[in-house]
């Protein structure tokens, strides 16, 4: 198969994919191009706004899966929050950082460590991929399946309108049930994080 | 030649980023269910962002690479909360606690950025090298 046959089927089943799942496929072009651009961008300023781009495309990808609560957060704390904080670093920072990459002066050396990187990822990659074709089509069937759908005929009801709607109560529920201690935990550890971040970003007086 | 050669330079970037996302699609549009094509897309952002942890040079850099790991895992737990789970939320309570730790990872990684910044003059992974043995 030529590389032309490959490109033309490729294209094809981009476009067959776009037609039945538009969200996805939109959002995870932008998703892949954003972080691609990040990676390997030399200009740091540019790499966090492109970041603040990934991520609100990640946050739309929740909202495409159902998952409002989750999106909302992330957009809250990822596509503004970290950002901000990462870009108000890179300003602070900024004057090492744009002529720290130009002076380097083994280009050849850097180049051999890109190379090496990129192998190294695409290796992972693969093994990913190779791995995710061993699975059944098809997610993975539970045991309580019948008894979802005996309730569905009984109520009548959508099987995913009728957990949808139940959705962030259940998260809250089993947010301060069964993970009250993993929440507590995190509370603690926000607080020990953010005094410690003050502490070691004061100037010293 | 010199010129040629000077074309494949300036070309070589912008085709690899190409042939990566394409190479990335391909892979995902191999998948069948849409589980699958979640987790496929998840990979690709997680090797992604570990090419970016591997080949960066500053520090922050390193961290923002680290931050689309995090964001690669979220995406698993939300599609797998999405198409196995019946009571739908056990994977987004998860990614909600992998939000908070990583707000807290980034503030505290950002601050030893600074820290070090005013002791060494420099934000380079390669001059951070007093500790090498």
């Amino acid at each position: 198969m030529s590389i032309l046959d490959f490109l033309q089927a490729l294209s094809y089943n981009f476009f067959l994919q776009l037609t039945t799942d538009p969200a996805f496929t939109v959002l995870a072009t932008l998703i892949l191009a954003t972080a691609l651009a990040v990676v390997t961008q030399n200009n740091l300023v540019r790499a966090g706004f492109l970041l603040a781009g990934c991520f609100a495309a990640i946050a739309f990808l929740f909202f495409a899966l159902g998952a409002e609560l989750v999106a909302a957060s992330q957009i809250l704390i990822y596509a503004v929050g970290i950002t901000l904080v990462v870009i108000f670093a890179i300003m602070l920072l900024s004057g090492s950082m744009d002529n720290a990459e130009e002076i380097e002066p083994n280009q050849e050396i850097d180049k051999f460590n890109h190379s090496i990187a990129y192998l190294i990822s695409l290796g992972l990659f693969m093994c990913l991929a190779v791995a995710l074709m061993g699975l059944p089509s098809g997610a993975p069937q539970l045991q309580t399946q019948n008894l979802i759908d005996t309730m569905v005929t009984y109520i009548g009801a959508n099987r995913s309108e009728l957990f949808h709607a139940e959705q962030i109560t259940n998260i809250g529920r089993i947010l301060f049930s069964e993970q009250i201690l993993a929440f507590e935990l995190v509370s603690v550890l926000l607080l020990v994080a953010f005094v410690g971040a003050i502490v070691l970003s004061k100037r010293k007086v | 030649m010199e010129n040629f050669f000077k074309f494949i330079d300036r070309i070589s970037q912008p085709l690899l980023l190409i042939t990566t996302l394409s190479l990335a699609w391909s892979v995902i549009l191999l998948q069948h269910s849409p589980l699958t094509k979640c987790l496929t897309l998840a990979g690709a952002l997680f090797c992604i962002g570990l090419y970016g942890v591997l080949s960066s040079k500053s520090v922050i850099k390193t961290l923002i690479s680290l931050e689309m790991l995090f964001n690669a895992a979220n995406i698993n737990l939300i599609a797998f909360s999405k198409y196995t789970d019946l009571t739908f939320v056990r994977g987004q309570v998860f990614s909600l606690f992998v939000m908070a730790v990583a707000a807290a990872e980034v503030a505290l990684g950002l601050a030893l950025v600074i820290a070090i910044y005013r002791l060494r003059q420099t934000s380079s992974l390669k001059k951070l090298n007093q500790l090498n043995g």
